[in-house]
């Protein structure tokens, strides 16, 4: 089990009610997973999933990224604008 | 060996309330707010109707029936700024704006209508007759909600009418759950002899939520130093840490040392209290940590007793100073001799106009079937040693 500190922002901080949330993992777990996990809780996440961006310890990692315990996950939905 | 009282003071006296966040209102319920509310403006914002009916000058309509010209008509919603001249009469609906002149409005069921362009008011009025005042809900930059509540359905209300999107409140507090013992196993196996299932983990869980914050289950830890120490380490990630562990005081001491060895600094160990008195508080840098002895009984008294108001307190909630306590006739007898603050578990009736309450069965710390049938926590403070049948006893709702 791996323990991990998500960060949200913006439309995610609102739907989770919150703008971080400590989460317990199985190890080699990933951030796919994690978002799957996120969904079962907050089902609203769904419609995120395919636009998230997600940084892993301040750096953009892809959804098979592997992590590890204390790490600090941020979940970035998309920037609106033109 | 502190009493309980002193125990409450310590912890609410050492924990603090977590940082804030800004939410949208419909996110909000039942968070706590961190911000005071100032009323921007009346609500509601302007004199308006209450009733469906016919705005009159009071003065003008003393003497009934009295027939008057309808000079007009006032939708709800409707932006006019109408003015009603001497001697008239207008149609308005309930929540429309009144019209300067007016000063009373006559309910439809009290008037006739001779004709299309008059009505006749049949009841006399007075002045300020159906007219809701502007400001009389939350006058202009009076404070409208305070620092330090929870918001239920009735302040999003609130909120609304003064046109918050957004509020700032204290986020969600996260609370760590760790099972200790050798004997426990989790629910979804089968059950080895010997064995005990993880009920206390379950019912803190539920607990926890029930006190609107966030539990992580952390499962059980074996009476095994290294995976003890990396499940407890895993807890500190919460704002507050829950072990509860098993009977015997080897065990809890396994708890007690290896929380000292990754430096909780220990406020108090032992209240004196029945049951539960096995508590231990401590901090760990801004979290807190609480172990909770393993008799499942034990372990929900001392969590409702000292967690609970704990957690309120870390949410930014002032509802920890406010614990309900209801007075009750007690229906038998109870003697006590031991010097502690007893919490016995009780069922509360109203009868015949007053709180009864008698004990739910068996108080043996282990029996959690008896806290399912108790609807109440009966109070025996340190040094009562006798209540008689129909003494009155303080009692706290479950």
């Amino acid at each position: 089990m791996i323990s991990v500190k998500v960060k949200l922002f913006a439309a995610l901080r609102d739907l989770v009610g919150n703008d971080e949330k400590i989460m317990l993992l199985p190890n080699e777990c990933q951030p796919a997973t994690l978002i799957e996990v996120l969904i079962v809780e907050y089902p609203g996440m769904k419609e995120w999933k395919p636009h998230l961006r997600i940084a892993v310890n301040w750096e953009y990692v892809p959804l098979d990224h592997v992590l590890h315990d204390k790490d600090e996950i941020a979940l970035i939905p998309p920037v609106s604008g033109g | 060996m502190i009493n309980a009282l002193e125990a409450r003071d310590t912890i609410l006296s050492t924990v603090q309330p977590v940082n804030t966040v800004t939410l949208s209102l419909e996110r909000s319920l039942g968070y706590i707010l961190a911000e005071e509310i100032l009323a921007g403006e009346n609500i509601p914002p302007f004199d308006n109707s209450a009733m469906d009916g016919f705005a009159v000058s009071a003065q003008e309509v003393q003497h009934v029936p009295q027939i008057l010209p309808i000079a007009g008509e006032i939708a709800a919603g409707s932006p006019v700024n109408a003015r009603l001249g001497q001697g008239e009469a207008m149609r308005i609906m309930t929540g429309a704006k009144i019209p300067a002149g007016c000063d009373a409005v006559v309910q439809q069921e009290w008037t006739e209508l001779p004709d299309e362009q008059h009505v006749s008011i049949m009841k006399s009025v007075n002045s300020g007759h159906n007219i809701r005042l502007a400001g009389a809900d939350i006058r202009k930059d009076e404070r409208a909600l305070n620092k330090h509540q929870r918001l239920r359905p009735q302040e999003i209300g609130v909120l609304a009418s003064l046109g918050k999107r957004f509020v700032e409140v204290y986020r969600q507090v996260s609370v760590a759950i760790l099972s200790t013992g050798n004997e426990i196993v989790d629910i979804n196996v089968p059950l080895p002899e010997g064995k005990i299932r993880n009920s206390n983990a379950y019912t803190l869980s539920a607990l926890v939520k029930d006190t609107g914050c966030e539990p992580l289950m952390l499962g059980i830890a074996a009476d095994d130093p290294s995976d003890l120490k990396e499940k407890i380490v895993k807890g500190f990630s919460a704002d507050a840490l829950i072990t509860t562990g098993g009977v015997s005081v080897g065990k809890y001491d396994l708890v007690m040392e290896m929380l000292k060895e990754l430096g909780v600094e220990i406020k108090f160990w032992k209240v004196n209290i029945k049951p539960g008195m096995p508590m231990m508080f401590g901090v760990h840098g801004n979290k807190a940590v609480f172990g909770l002895p393993g008799n499942p009984v034990s372990s929900m008294v001392t969590f409702l007793q000292f967690v609970k108001p704990a957690l309120q307190r870390m949410m930014g909630s002032d509802e920890a100073k406010a614990t309900v306590k209801l007075p009750a006739q007690i229906e038998h007898e109870i003697t006590k001799s031991d010097g502690k603050r007893h919490f016995m578990r009780g069922i509360l009736e109203h009868r015949n106009g007053s709180l009864v309450v008698r004990s739910a069965g068996s108080q043996v710390s282990n029996i959690l079937s008896s806290l399912s049938k108790a609807n109440c926590l009966i109070i025996l403070p340190e040094e009562i040693t006798r209540v008689n049948e129909g003494d009155v006893v303080e009692v706290e709702l479950l």
